[in-house]
């Protein structure tokens, strides 16, 4: 199955460097967002509107038009918070504006009433692979006809420091660990046939291709990416992000989710195929592969 | 032949009425469900009610019965109503070609309290917030695409028309699909803050219901790809999946309900089904004001007369309301339903609000017709399933 990109966004620090940011201390809302209306959303919540923000408006009816939030880090930057409130200054100390937000769900609301996506709103958080997994099934959406639009908007936020030094033996170490990330990007996907938006950085006249594959292997991460590799028959270049990614593997690159997701928008700004590979500590990968297509029709 | 997305090879539940799908049903036979007082001792919120799982440990909320040393007490739940639902299917030789959609909210919350508490160390390795889907890959040998979708209170049911688009999609000729949520303090904790919850236990539908009521639990469907010439007669079929978007409040439903009947006349349009064709219908009724206003909304507009309407069988009643469980528990007690024909008497919640009285039936009776699953939740987020029996 192969749909279109549309069009794509990136809320990141200027520079645009392969690396991801470790802190959100170059993340100012008001300069993404404006003076008013987004103080109460919790930062995954303010980074989603800010990629968001990015791509352009669409004409297609928000009946057709669905919002995929991927984020392996979002739930535990906002739970973490509630929870060291509730412990350290009582349940009653949650304000109501911080309240719903034990929802990540929340996360990506404000987004859907800003695009008006009523075709629906889903959120994933698998770990890990959660930003390439959203793409994949937004653009699964697009292709099956169940939204005629999609846009697909990845988020990290870094991960729950008492969970994180609780489970940080089980960290690899190397270029591909799971180091936080602070950033989101999105991409905007459809069914191609020149009825919906133009996006302004993809060449006139034509569009870019995705495909995808999915899978977990339990015995060896570095088989779970042979083995994506294998059923999507890529045969072009390949980037391996994520900590589940042998670290000696040739194609390895430095982060995770939100990395991969972004290298996805690069190489729909270059023009250049590529497949990028976004492996799970615990044998779950995914993939998409970026394929510069011909002349619409 | 009508339409069909997928067969139901099997189903699996453990829940506040059982940790079998058969004690599950001996438990809506019944309609004695006994809410209890969660015992967290860093929980001080004034409403503290919830439905324990069946074997839940009750003396220090940490396990259920038959959990495993690595095993979080949502990871014990979602396996344990998964295997249940495997066993009577038979696996494709090709294990990459089975997928696993894990619908929940909270994730292991449970355990991740614990750890922020201090009654435990570390987690177990490999340990996440949400790893219950890998950790379930592991334990059920899938090879497939693994995703965990977090749609709050219709996680369970985003999972199951998650998982048919990937039989559609070609990827897979299997996908299990489920919901699940264990006890969590900070999701008590904010319900509590938002004054959604009874004191007394969970009414939906009823005329002076006050909040909902938390329950644990995890629902669990095998999906398969329906074969070249049909289903089986007898045979139970998922027949659709929609879902939408109020893109509106936050928290609170559209009063108007536009999206959520967007969403079930899109299901029963694709499977080709007459509201008369309705036989049952597992509400997403929490016993919150105004949700459960829009949705008897929604039942006067598609049966104005009530006749012939369905029987609405409200599972949180009996369950409490699983979160992210509850899609997919409701999908169960459909599909039980529907194998055998009846619907139990619902739990009794005192007097009902108007017009909901001939849909919240108090005795059991015949079912003939088509299951409906309405699943709703924070975000705006609607999804109307249909399940039917192939002639």
């Amino acid at each position: 199955m192969t749909v279109a990109v549309l069009a794509h966004s990136r809320c990141l620090p200027e520079g645009d460097a392969p690396r991801m940011p470790d802190t959100a201390a170059w993340f100012d809302p008001a300069q993404w967002l404006g003076r008013r209306g987004h103080r109460h959303l919790p930062l995954p919540a303010q980074l989603a509107l800010a990629a968001s923000r990015g791509l352009a408006p669409t004409q297609v009816a928000g009946e057709e038009h669905g919002l995929w939030l991927g984020s392996a880090s979002a739930a535990q930057h906002c739970l973490h918070a509630l929870d060291t409130r509730i412990l350290h200054d009582g349940a009653g100390s949650i304000g109501p504006m911080s309240a719903p937000y034990f929802s990540v769900n929340l996360v990506p609301s404000r987004t859907a009433q800003e695009l008006g996506t009523t075709a629906g709103a889903m959120t994933v958080t698998t770990p890990d692979t959660a930003a390439l997994d959203a793409l994949v099934s937004a653009a699964r959406a697009v292709a099956l006809g169940r939204v005629r639009l999609a846009t697909a908007v990845a988020v990290e936020t870094g991960h729950d420091p008492v969970l994180s030094t609780a489970t940080a033996s089980s960290a690899p170490a190397g270029p591909c660990s799971g180091a936080p990330e602070f950033g989101a990007a999105a991409l905007r996907l459809g069914r191609g046939g020149g009825r919906e938006d133009s996006p302004d950085d993809v060449r006139p006249g034509h569009r870019i291709g995705l495909q995808w594959a999915s899978g977990f292997v339990h015995a060896d991460p570095g088989e779970a990416v042979a083995r994506i590799l294998r059923r999507l028959r890529s045969t072009g270049p390949v980037a391996v992000y994520g900590p589940g990614a042998p670290s000696e593997h040739p194609s390895a690159r430095p982060g995770a989710g939100l990395a991969a997701f972004v290298a996805v928008t690069r190489a729909v700004t270059s023009h250049d195929p590529l497949t990028v590979v976004l492996a799970g500590r615990r044998g779950g990968a995914t993939a998409v592969t970026v394929v510069p297509a011909g002349p619409q029709r | 032949m009508k339409p069909a997305l997928a067969r139901v090879a099997g189903v699996g539940a453990v829940c506040h009425a059982g940790a079998t799908t058969q004690e599950l049903w001996a438990g809506m036979v019944a309609a004695a469900p006994r809410p209890a007082e969660v015992l967290d001792p860093k929980m001080d919120a004034p409403v503290r009610l919830i439905y324990l799982a069946a074997g839940a440990d009750t003396e220090t909320d940490r396990s259920v019965e038959g959990t495993r040393p690595a095993e979080g007490r949502a990871h014990a739940l979602a396996r344990a109503a998964c295997e249940q639902a495997l066993a009577g299917s038979t696996t494709p030789s090709d294990r990459d070609r089975v997928g696993l959609v894990v619908g929940s909210c909270m994730g292991n919350s449970t355990e991740a309290e614990r750890v922020r508490t201090g009654l435990t160390g570390a987690p177990p390795p490999q340990w996440d917030l949400y790893g219950l889907g890998p950790a379930l890959a592991a334990d059920l040998q899938v090879e497939g695409p693994v995703l965990n979708v977090a749609n709050a209170c219709a996680a369970g049911a985003y999972a199951v028309g998650l998982g048919a688009d990937l039989i559609e999609s070609g990827e897979c000729d299997q996908v299990v699909v489920l919901g699940v949520e264990s006890y969590s303090r900070v999701a008590l904790a904010c319900f509590n803050q938002m004054g959604a919850l009874d004191t007394q236990r969970c009414r939906p539908f009823a005329q002076d219901r006050d909040g909902t009521v938390f329950g644990e639990g995890a629902g669990a469907l095998v999906l398969e790809r329906l074969p070249e010439d049909g289903p089986a007669a007898g045979d139970v079929v998922l027949a659709s999946a929609r879902f939408s978007c109020d893109a509106g409040h936050p928290t609170a439903p559209d009063r108007e309900g536009v999206q959520a009947a967007r969403a079930l006349h899109g299901a029963l349009a694709d499977a080709q089904l007459d509201p008369a064709q309705v036989g049952l219908v597992v509400p997403h009724g929490t016993g919150t004001q105004l949700n459960d206003v829009v949705e008897a909304d929604l039942f006067a507009q598609l049966w104005p007369d009530h006749g012939p309407g369905p029987a609405a069988y409200s599972a949180k009643a009996l369950l409490g309301h699983t979160g992210g469980g509850a899609g997919a528990l409701a999908a169960v007690v459909a599909v039980e339903c529907l194998r055998r024909g009846e619907v139990p008497a619902n739990c009794d919640v005192g007097d009902l609000m108007p017009g909901m009285g001939p849909f919240m039936r108090r005795g059991r009776h015949d079912l003939r017709g088509a299951a409906l699953v309405n699943a709703y939740a924070f975000g705006g987020n609607n999804a109307t399933l249909t399940f039917r029996v192939a002639s």
